[in-house]
């Protein structure tokens, strides 16, 4: 039997090939696409149509409801709809498992985008009578690039789809001001890149999720939420000079019970602080650690009064572990560091061997300027012989040594970053 | 004679299927001769007895010697013998010029077959250009074991969707695609143009579990497919498809 060398998969009809996709889990059928060229023209048909702006719920609606999910090649999965002034706007809407829909907006010509305000209302009666026979229920929503010019047509089909879960918005150049009123089944919000966002006013009860990158907006939510995992990367600094920081606090309830959390430091700078009263309760030996970091947070701080009661409330979590005198609260559950960034090693091996220090686990610390070449900490045994005693003695010392594996093998990727 | 012939027809029987239903008649002067119900049926006497209920399964009394019950059995043992004899067969032909003779109903289970079969175009063969020998000899396998299953209904429709636990053939099927690559993508040309549903199904299912759980450099090198993507254009498709995986 000769060794068989040839692709023969790859040559076989497009229908046979789709019949074998249907028989894959739908969330690693796309995956085949990644193969090679052929197999990804399979997944690229486009119907492409033309219509109003009117029209483009219904042609949504028809698109939804033809798309088989148990066979994903069967239909097509992108709909190029054409539409307005000289059908110079284009919506590309792509589907794919799990109920997720993908609108990318585009006008045929690089024109200024004009700016707008724009309110998004979900899950309300739609104001025509048109009714929401979609049979795919859109539960994930990307909008990708709305444009004043977009934004009714946008609204309308939104508006229909009644069990949305989770929106992300991205890259709405133009786009100043925005307000999401949204049902209780909205449970996860994602804005990022929109460069002219000024205000931004989120009226959505249970919502779990919210991350958000680019300038600070002005922020506003109606309702307090609890969220678990919350994304505030506001490295771009203020959207405008005047900020005030009671324009942040509401953001600050909402992520005080959140599991995952990434924040910029300057957004809990308390930079006006010139006077602090500090209450503290102490158990067996005052702890200072948390007021230390916190008066890093002070840089304008010019009095501090600080006053210890022992009966003063403490969080059950820190107080279980030791009966013994600890001068410097531990870490009991850090398990992973991963340092990126850092421009002098001598810093990044300091803070290095400072957490290892502070953790009761073993740590794995792993470090990376560039993000593609990782170091992780290891001790360095010095070896210390000691003329004319029986036992020997060892310090140690880190350094950081190169790692030649995954990165996703040594650790997990970071919920937010990389998005 | 009516003996020897009635004892032939029943051993031939016993082989083919050991879970028929049979019946004893016996004789006037207390004969037995077991044969198979359908074969006693063949007497509509004995079949409105047998559809009654009123027997049981050792006895059944006639009033008819030994030797008339003897041949009347032979009679219509013999009947049934020819009446099999005529089940139709169609022969087909492979593109290497072998030719296998099969029953009609199962060359039926494949739909071209059946349309050919049915416009009155098949008259002594019919020539299968784009089927090999080893393939068809596979393909005929396969609906043999399934019309088998099946019984006399219309072509069996396996279903291939489900974890088949309870479908007895899945066994026998899981054997019968343990091949290598060729055979197996010839099976599925072979099916796609015969039109057989289940053999296609069962053929692509067994193509995608041989994808499943594997990432897409792992699915390349089981079956040889080129990476035609320059690393930019790879790095872009990703991108573009992210979201879909998030």
């Amino acid at each position: 039997m000769e060794e068989n060398t040839l692709d023969l998969l790859s040559s076989l009809p497009d229908e046979i090939l789709g019949r074998i996709i249907s028989f894959l889990p739908s969330e690693s059928a796309l995956q085949t696409s990644f193969l090679s060229t052929r197999w990804a023209s399979l997944w690229n048909t486009v119907l492409v149509q033309h219509g109003t702006t009117e029209a483009a719920v219904t042609a949504i609606s028809e698109f939804l409801t033809h798309f088989d999910e148990l066979n994903p090649l069967r239909q097509p999965r992108r709909l190029q709809y054409h539409f307005g002034k000289g059908s110079a706007n284009i919506l590309l809407a792509t589907i794919a498992a799990n109920n997720k829909l993908h609108m990318e907006l585009s006008t045929g010509k690089q024109e200024f985008q004009k700016q707008f305000d724009w309110q998004l209302g979900l899950n309300h009666q739609s104001l025509t009578d048109q009714p929401s026979s979609s049979s795919f229920f859109v539960k994930t929503l990307f909008l990708k690039s709305v444009g004043f010019q977009s934004k009714e047509a946008v609204s309308s089909i939104v508006s229909n789809f009644q069990f949305l879960e989770s929106l992300k918005i991205i890259e709405c150049n133009g786009l100043q001001t925005l307000e999401i009123d949204s049902s209780p089944r909205l449970k996860s919000l994602t804005i990022f890149d929109c460069p002219q966002l000024k205000s931004l006013f989120i009226r959505s009860l249970k919502l779990r999720s919210f991350r958000y990158r680019g300038l600070l907006p002005r922020l506003l939510t109606e309702n307090h939420f609890n969220l678990k995992d919350a994304m505030l990367d506001f490295r771009q600094g203020p959207c405008d000079n005047s900020f005030g920081s009671n324009d942040f606090d509401p953001s600050l309830l909402t992520i005080k019970n959140a599991e995952i959390l990434t924040l910029c430091k300057w957004t809990f700078e308390f930079y006006r602080l010139k006077e602090l009263w500090w209450i503290d309760n102490s158990s067996e030996g005052y702890n200072s650690d948390a007021l230390i970091s916190f008066l890093k947070l002070c840089p304008a701080l010019e009095q501090l009064f600080v006053t210890v009661d022992t009966k003063s409330y403490s969080m059950p979590i820190t107080t279980t572990y030791s009966k013994k005198v600890a001068r410097h609260s531990k870490l009991e559950h850090l398990k992973v560091v991963k340092l990126v960034g850092f421009t002098n090693e001598e810093d990044e091996l300091l803070l290095a061997v400072h957490l290892t220090k502070l953790a009761v686990k073993e740590l794995l610390i792993i470090a990376t300027a560039d993000g593609i070449c990782l170091r992780s900490l290891v001790k360095v045994h010095l070896y210390q012989p000691k003329l004319n005693q029986t036992h020997v003695k060892y310090t140690h010392n880190y350094k950081f040594v190169e790692e030649n594996g995954d990165i996703n093998e040594l650790c997990v990727n970071h919920a937010h970053m990389g998005l | 004679m009516a003996s020897s012939s009635t004892s032939v027809v029943v051993s031939n029987k016993e082989k083919e299927n050991k879970n028929t239903k049979k019946v004893t008649l016996k004789s006037s002067d207390g004969e037995s001769f077991e044969v198979d119900e359908s074969v006693a049926m063949e007497s509509q006497t004995i079949k409105h007895i047998i559809e009654d209920g009123h027997y049981s399964s050792l006895a059944l009394s006639l009033s008819v010697k030994t030797t008339m019950a003897s041949s009347s059995t032979s009679v219509v043992v013999s009947n049934k013998e020819k009446e099999n004899k005529n089940t139709k067969k169609v022969t087909l032909k492979s593109s290497d010029g072998e030719s296998f003779e099969v029953d009609e109903s199962v060359a039926m289970e494949s739909q071209t077959i059946k349309h050919i079969i049915e416009d009155g175009c098949a008259n002594n063969e019919i020539p299968l250009p784009n089927v090999t020998s080893g393939i068809l000899s596979r393909v005929i396998e396969y609906c043999k074991k399934h019309k088998e299953a099946a019984g006399e209904s219309e072509p069996s429709v396996t279903s291939y969707t489900s974890n088949s636990t309870t479908n007895p053939l899945t066994e026998w099927d899981t054997e019968f695609v343990k091949v290598d690559q060729n055979t197996l993508f010839d099976l599925i040309l072979a099916a796609n143009y015969l039109d057989i549903k289940g053999l296609l199904d069962l053929t692509c299912k067994t193509v995608a579990d041989m994808m499943k759980g594997k990432t897409p450099q792992e699915i390349r090198e089981t079956f040889h497919i080129k990476n035609d993507y320059t690393p930019e254009e790879e790095a872009e498709v990703r991108k573009e498809n992210q979201w879909a995986f998030e």
